[in-house]
């Protein structure tokens, strides 16, 4: 529940009117007998949220559920405004977990300053396979990204309109507002220098 | 017969108490649109309307009920 007043307090924040919220409900836990109760759907109201019942947990299958261990649930997704779910889900933008205690991260992820989403630009370097070197590539828009540990993986870039397939970059994270030099631009409020 | 009928009475009433409660689901705030109990049938609305919002940021939320 406490995700769900936390996600009410992230629409309040934000003044996109835009921004759509799909909210997923799923049993996971042995007292999720039922769908949820009036007074548990009204925890988020705001009229942006659209909210479902998925009972069979089809979603988180969808996302890589094999057993209950790999449950996909408490989860915050932040997806780009250009990503489309075609055959498959698009890579989110941000994801992680447990919503109550990264709904900042979140909130930042959609970069509400403006009242718009700031697309995400970003420079880095590159190493593609055949150990050509690290090379610049040029403003990076809706580029997946997953984190771990201090490594941002980032598994297909944007580089002269084409994608590049199996590209693993290793970044630095800064937390830090400063503008380092031309490889390195303002991420919602975290900054990525490539190695 | 009474006693009978009484405890048929009290045992429907209780079946239709436990399938009120398994299935019959709460109300959206007003204004959002009623709560769509995905199925594997229905699952693309789910993708619809995700797809319908492409243009601005989505979210998506995964919790549980209780």
């Amino acid at each position: 529940m406490q995700g769900a007043s936390a996600v009410a307090r992230l629409l309040h924040t934000s003044k996109d009117p835009n921004i759509r919220v799909l909210v997923n409900w799923e049993p996971v836990i042995a007292t999720d007998l039922r769908s949820p109760s009036s007074r548990v759907l009204a925890r988020i109201s705001d009229l942006r949220a659209r909210q479902y019942w998925d009972r069979e947990r089809l979603l988180s299958k969808a996302m890589g559920e094999k057993d209950r261990a790999t449950i996909v649930w408490d989860v915050i997704k932040v997806y780009d405004p250009a990503a489309r779910w075609n055959d498959r889900l698009p890579e989110p933008v941000f994801s992680d977990r447990p919503v109550v205690r990264v709904i900042d991260e979140a909130a930042r992820a959609l970069s509400f300053d403006s009242g718009e989403v700031t697309r995400r630009t970003w420079s880095v370097a590159t190493r593609a396979g055949g150990g050509a070197g690290w090379q610049p590539t040029r403003s990076l828009t809706s580029c997946p990204t997953k984190l771990t540990d201090d490594k941002l993986h980032v598994p297909g870039v944007m580089r002269a309109g084409r994608y590049m397939r199996s590209t693993h970059v290793t970044l630095h994270l800064f937390d830090t507002r400063a503008v380092l030099r031309s490889h390195v631009v303002r991420l919602t409020g975290i900054f990525i220098q490539a190695v | 017969m009474t006693a009978r009928r009484t405890v048929l009475v009290l045992l429907a009433a209780a079946l239709a108490g436990i399938a009120w409660y398994l299935y019959g689901g709460g109300q959206t705030p007003a204004g959002q649109p009623p709560l769509v109990r995905l199925t594997a049938a229905n699952f693309h609305e789910l993708r619809l309307a995700f797809d319908a919002a492409s243009g601005a940021p989505r979210v998506i939320v995964m919790l549980s009920p209780t």
